[in-house]
């Protein structure tokens, strides 16, 4: 489990290593692009009475009903305000991520890889100076899910 | 396989359904002896044609089986009489090996050759020819065909759905954005633009409706083998099948009408020599009729056995309703659980299924004499007229069907923490639709105030304002919010706003709380000073005796009933805990007077609180009851239970 050189591509996957880049607070993390159908702006979102902190609302999104989530709760971290909602389908799911903002959609250049500290990342890189998180959206997914089946 | 063919496989499948219903009816009828008139051909035509479409389409395990069958068919057609009642159940047999085939399931060939190579035709067609049959010019039997239609794939027709509801939402968004300032001639064809519209809807959503018959085919079968199995002798009969429904109801009804079945013929029919024994006749009737009611579908299923338990009945009275009752899941009547009605009889997965449809369940029963099941289904689960009110910032909608009326609310009186508020003499529970959802907050004074009434229980709920009516599209929340308990989904507003759609059933079940919900501030009630002290409640009234104990438990008292003077004194004597005595006067065997004087000489009971109820009028009851010993009397009238509590608990405090 030895990290590869630094000139190594991402460990993320997809062949192109194009990551969306969105920040919740003062931290950052990515997805890879082909798990996001699309990028929207987090208004209008109708709160759900009676649900847990981490569900945002909904969302009307091409004439259907788009259930959003917050990110940050989700991670457990903080979020400021959530101005932008990244749109996921994953495993027959789709569902918003409302993030603060989403900063760039490039690739993943990274100096070096890092280990994954938490349930919902993959691992995690170096850019900048600064890291990011690569979100693992199957989990993320999974716990929603376990959260609001209870 | 080329797409033409799963094509034509799928068309051939209904094809081929819909034969085998017909030769299973035929069949059934000459199974109970009766002779229809060219069932021979009937069936033999049947035969003929899956054996055909079985070969075209390479499936050679169908085409073998039909082909044998046939062949019987042939044999019975050259001997010339009608078919004989012993050829029915191989060739039922027969049936159920090709509708598995059908299917796409192998292997049953060989039991379904065998069971028609046992049978000798010759010796069985022993009558002589009936007129009926062999007479030449006789009408044959009606192929069953609708002319002029067309088979159209669902998925289709829900595509068309789809676009017409965008349209619909694209005129209404149309009309805000020009809003107020557009001339007449405007004005008027953008009403006569919604009206095209709305028309559209309506036919399309008619597109996805079919009759009840789509699903009731095997049914008549079903109830014969399951008759057979339990050992009882039933009948069923059919009505209103023809009834429309929307195409994704109709998909999920057949298990739930199956076991409506499976209970009443597992527990409700009585085996024949019950029946005997009870003056019914020997076979049983179960009934399965549908009609259309308003907005709503309603199926019921009924049969004509031993009903509930009168202490069944009993104790739904006390707790809800016979539909609550039987709905708790894991209830069943019947004292052991058997194969055939699986792990308990009770309605609770019925009741989920039903309500997860935005539909209603009903039950009624009469020991004895029968039961009856009432599923309340929504037309369509399309489009949706709704009631839409504010709360706490949120938009939401009740299905404008289940609101019996809306209020405002002015003066309530609370009891036991609950509120409740006087609607023409009546008292409803006053809940808040936050509650229900699973939140909560300060209400507005004065607040509107939806009615409504879900498996015979009526709440009221208060919201923030009302907002309006509209015709919706019901969106699903999705795979992630739809299990949330509380919503039926969610719709787009014409201003583009996001309504969420409540579900009736679980507001008026969770909307009024546990004691002491909504509203500003409920009063506390008087606690009893001991833990648990008890209460003998005597009258010779059922109706009378519960509300006493309803009244007595929900202000924490452990209550014990009595039906009159002797039966009183009888617990009185056995029971040395009891802490206090509500007693009727007027009551047979021993009246209330006469228990205050017993309770009196006998030492161990002198000094037992005792209070009397009497009735309004009844001044003169109240003097002997003081003068008997009574320690307090009260009054029969339903508003001042507040008098009864008080009275008890200052007595029991002694």
């Amino acid at each position: 489990m030895g990290s590869p050189g630094p000139t190594a591509p991402a460990r993320g996957p997809g062949p192109s290593g194009v990551h969306v880049h969105l920040s919740l607070g003062e931290e950052r993390y990515a997805l890879p692009v082909g798990e996001v159908l699309s990028i929207a702006d987090a208004e209008d979102v109708a709160p759900v009475l009676g649900a847990p902190p981490s569900v945002l609302g909904l969302r009307a999104l091409d004439g259907q009903l788009l259930p959003v989530f917050r990110l940050a709760v989700v991670l457990g971290v903080a979020d400021a305000e959530p101005r932008r909602i990244v749109v996921v389908a994953h495993g027959g799911r789709t569902a918003g991520l409302a993030v603060d903002d989403v900063l760039d959609v490039a690739e993943l250049a990274q100096e070096r890889d890092e280990s994954a500290e938490s349930d919902h990342l993959r691992g995690s890189v170096l850019m900048d100076g600064t890291l990011v998180g690569l979100i693992d959206l199957a989990a993320v997914l999974a716990t929603l899910e376990t959260e609001l089946a209870a | 396989m080329t797409a033409t063919n799963a094509k034509l496989l799928g068309i051939f499948r209904e094809e081929a359904n819909e034969r085998l219903d017909r030769v299973v009816a035929t069949l059934l009828a000459i199974d109970a002896g009766e002779s229809p008139a060219g069932a021979t051909d009937a069936l033999f035509r049947d035969l003929h044609s899956l054996k055909g479409g079985a070969g075209l389409l390479g499936l050679d395990e169908l085409r073998e089986v039909a082909h044998a069958a046939e062949e019987l068919l042939s044999d019975v057609r050259a001997a010339k009489g009608p078919v004989p009642a012993e050829l029915a159940q191989p060739l039922l047999v027969v049936a159920d090996v090709m509708r598995r085939a059908v299917a796409g399931e192998e292997g049953g060939a060989e039991g379904a050759l065998a069971a028609l190579r046992g049978v000798n035709v010759a010796a069985t067609v022993s009558e002589p020819p009936q007129p009926a049959d062999a007479a030449a010019g006789e009408p044959q039997a009606p192929v069953a065909r609708i002319e002029g239609s067309i088979r159209v794939p669902a998925a289709k027709v829900d595509r068309v759905l789809d676009t017409v509801g965008g349209a619909v939402l694209h005129q209404r968004t149309l009309g805000h954005l020009l809003g107020a300032q557009v001339d007449d001639r405007v004005g008027e064809a953008l009403d006569r633009g919604e009206v095209l519209l709305e028309e559209l809807q309506d036919a399309t959503i008619e597109l996805r409706a079919l009759p009840l018959a789509a699903i009731t085919g095997q049914l008549p079968r079903y109830v014969r083998d399951l008759a057979v199995a339990n050992g009882k002798d039933v009948e069923l009969a059919l009505h209103g099948v023809e009834t429309q429904l929307d195409r994704t109801i109709l998909d999920g009804l057949s298990d739930t009408l199956g076991h409506l079945l499976r209970n009443a013929i597992a527990h409700g029919i009585e085996s024949p020599d019950e029946r005997a024994a009870a003056g019914k006749r020997a076979r049983g009737r179960v009934e399965l009729r549908a009609e259309q009611r308003g907005d709503r579908v309603a199926i019921e299923v009924v049969d004509d056995g031993r009903g509930v338990s009168a202490e069944l009945l009993r104790e739904a009275g006390q707790n809800g309703s016979l539909v609550d009752l039987l709905a708790r899941p894991g209830f069943s009547t019947a004292d052991q659980v058997d194969g055939v009605a699986g792990r308990g009889v009770g309605l609770d997965a019925v009741k989920a299924h039903v309500e997860s449809l935005g539909g209603s369940l009903e039950a009624h029963s009469e020991p004895g004499r029968g039961t009856s099941i009432t599923l309340l289904l929504p037309l369509t689960l399309a489009v949706l007229h709704v009631l839409l009110v504010e709360r706490l910032g949120q938009v939401l909608g009740l299905p404008l069907a289940r609101v019996e009326e809306v209020v405002t609310v002015e003066d309530t009186t609370a009891l036991g923490g609950r509120r409740s508020i006087a609607l023409r003499g009546e008292s409803i529970p006053l809940g808040d639709l936050a509650v229900a959802l699973g939140g909560g907050g300060e209400l507005p004074p004065h607040p509107p105030a939806l009615v409504v009434t879900h498996a015979g229980r009526t709440v009221a709920l208060a919201c923030d304002r009302l907002v309006g009516e509209e015709s919706v599209i019901v969106k699903t929340l999705g795979p992630l919010l739809g299990r949330r308990p509380g919503y039926l989904g969610g719709a787009i507003l014409g201003d583009g706003r996001i309504a969420l759609i409540v579900d009736p059933a679980v507001a008026v079940a969770r909307g009024v709380g546990a004691g002491g919900s909504g509203g500003a501030g409920a009063e506390a009630v008087a606690t009893p000073q001991q833990a648990a002290s008890r209460v003998l409640v005597v009258d010779d009234q059922f109706t009378v005796r519960e509300l006493q104990r309803s009244i007595l438990e929900a202000a924490g008292y452990q209550v014990l009933t009595a039906n009159d003077g002797r039966d009183a004194l009888q617990q009185l004597t056995a029971d040395a805990d009891i802490d206090l005595v509500v007693t009727d006067l007027e009551m047979p065997e021993m009246g209330g007077l006469e228990l205050l004087r017993r309770v009196r000489e006998d030492a161990s009971l002198a000094s037992l609180p005792v209070v009397v109820v009497t009735s309004l009028a009844g001044e003169e009851d109240r003097r002997r009851g003081l003068e008997a010993g009574a320690d307090a009397y009260v009054t029969k009238d339903r508003f001042d239970q507040r008098a009864m509590l008080d009275t008890v608990e200052r007595l029991i405090g002694r």
